[in-house]
């Protein structure tokens, strides 16, 4: 056993010297990794008038543009642009979408919506849709494997309001939420 | 009888002394001053990379088609040739995304303004590359430059320190074009020289 012992120790020590301390090297790689997943992003126009033409109670109308970029997933996914006037009508006395003044009052709006760029589809609303402050109302939808351009695609809401002729004359405004979302 | 056995003795004994005034010589240390030698070395330029990632993840925050990014740092060791040398790093992309399955390609991006591109700092040594580098399959890119007469460590002559850094921060293009799946891969050759 003690030889055993001492003819290990003295391999140890001439093998020692011999050992390097870090080995480097001229040319080496590395795996680049990504996973791609489903995403969306909208861009909306930050202020629309509502204006109406003549002096005879037509409707107030204007519209919204937006620009929509979305991927969704290959099989099985799907993807959705909605709204919601999250802020009604300021001050009041005027136009409301909670608590229209008069039976009919109302801000409906139709939707138009380019399909995607690079593959897929996309729905728009039924026209009209009734706006809502208490739930998201649709714009478009798409469908599994819909891939926008990189610099997106255009998508338009067309909104009219009831010309109520108990609106008191004045500014008013509301603020619409759009959401994109896509799986 | 007892004469032949003491005359063995003695026999003996004299090859026994003999033999130690033989080995003495060869057991003692004489010492002779045989010459002198001059030791030269040839110290040849070199670089050596070290502690290169196996893998570089790619990631992007949110879902709103930010750039995906990630970031590397590279150790490295150089000498280089006083007044004539130089040395430089680089990287090359030898295998590229698997193109056809929809994802990023290096070589044939999808969308016109899809790249995978990358940005240097912080070199401890010599010149990282100025502003944004794209990835190439044809050709390696620069990494840093590093000038004649200088070598890892610091003062003069340079001392074996730890190894020089430098960082490089990759950007992909989030394009929509892209199919949902992965993860889609691509290898990164670095490389080192000095002269």
């Amino acid at each position: 056993m003690k030889k055993t012992l001492y003819l290990a120790a003295a391999v140890l020590l001439l093998t020692a010297p011999m050992a390097k301390a870090q080995l480097g090297t001229t040319t080496g790689t590395s795996t680049v990794n990504v996973t791609v997943v489903a995403e969306a992003a909208l861009s909306v126009t930050s202020t629309t008038t509502l204006s109406s033409t003549g002096t005879n109670f037509s409707a107030y109308t204007g519209s919204t543009s937006l620009t929509y970029f979305i991927r969704t997933t290959q099989s099985g996914g799907s993807g959705f642009i909605k709204l919601e006037v999250t802020t009604d009508f300021a001050p009041t006395g005027g136009p409301s979408v909670g608590t229209p003044p008069s039976t009919g009052d109302a801000l409906n709006y139709s939707c138009t919506v380019a399909n995607p760029g690079n593959g897929g589809t996309a729905t728009p609303c039924t026209s009209p849709t009734t706006a809502s402050t208490t739930a998201q109302t649709s714009v478009a939808t798409f469908g599994a494997a819909s891939s926008s351009l990189i610099g997106g695609n255009t998508a338009s809401v067309a909104w009219t309001l009831t010309n109520d002729p108990k609106y008191k004359t004045g500014a008013y405004s509301a603020v619409v939420t759009f959401t994109i979302s896509a799986s | 009888m007892i004469l032949v056995r003491n005359v063995r003795q003695f026999i003996q004994r004299v090859v026994a002394y003999g033999v130690v005034m033989l080995l003495a010589p060869v057991c003692s240390y004489a010492q002779t001053t045989l010459g002198s030698q001059t030791l030269t070395l040839d110290l040849e330029p070199a670089g050596l990379l070290y502690s290169i990632p196996t893998s570089i993840a790619l990631t992007n925050t949110g879902t709103t088609f930010a750039s995906y990014t990630g970031s590397v740092t590279l150790d490295y060791r150089a000498r280089t040739t006083a007044s004539t040398g130089s040395g430089t790093i680089t990287v090359k992309a030898t295998t590229d995304f698997t193109c056809s399955s929809g994802g990023p390609c290096i070589a044939t991006p999808p969308s016109t303004g899809d790249a995978l591109t990358y940005t240097c700092s912080g070199a401890t040594l010599g010149t990282g590359c100025s502003g944004t580098q794209t990835v190439s399959t044809t050709a390696a890119t620069n990494i840093v430059t590093i000038a004649a007469g200088v070598c890892t460590g610091a003062g003069s002559p340079c001392n074996n320190a730890a190894t020089n850094t430098v960082s490089v921060s990759f950007h992909l293009t989030d394009d929509p074009k892209y199919k949902t799946g992965g993860p889609y891969s691509a290898t990164l050759t670095w490389t080192i020289s000095a002269a």
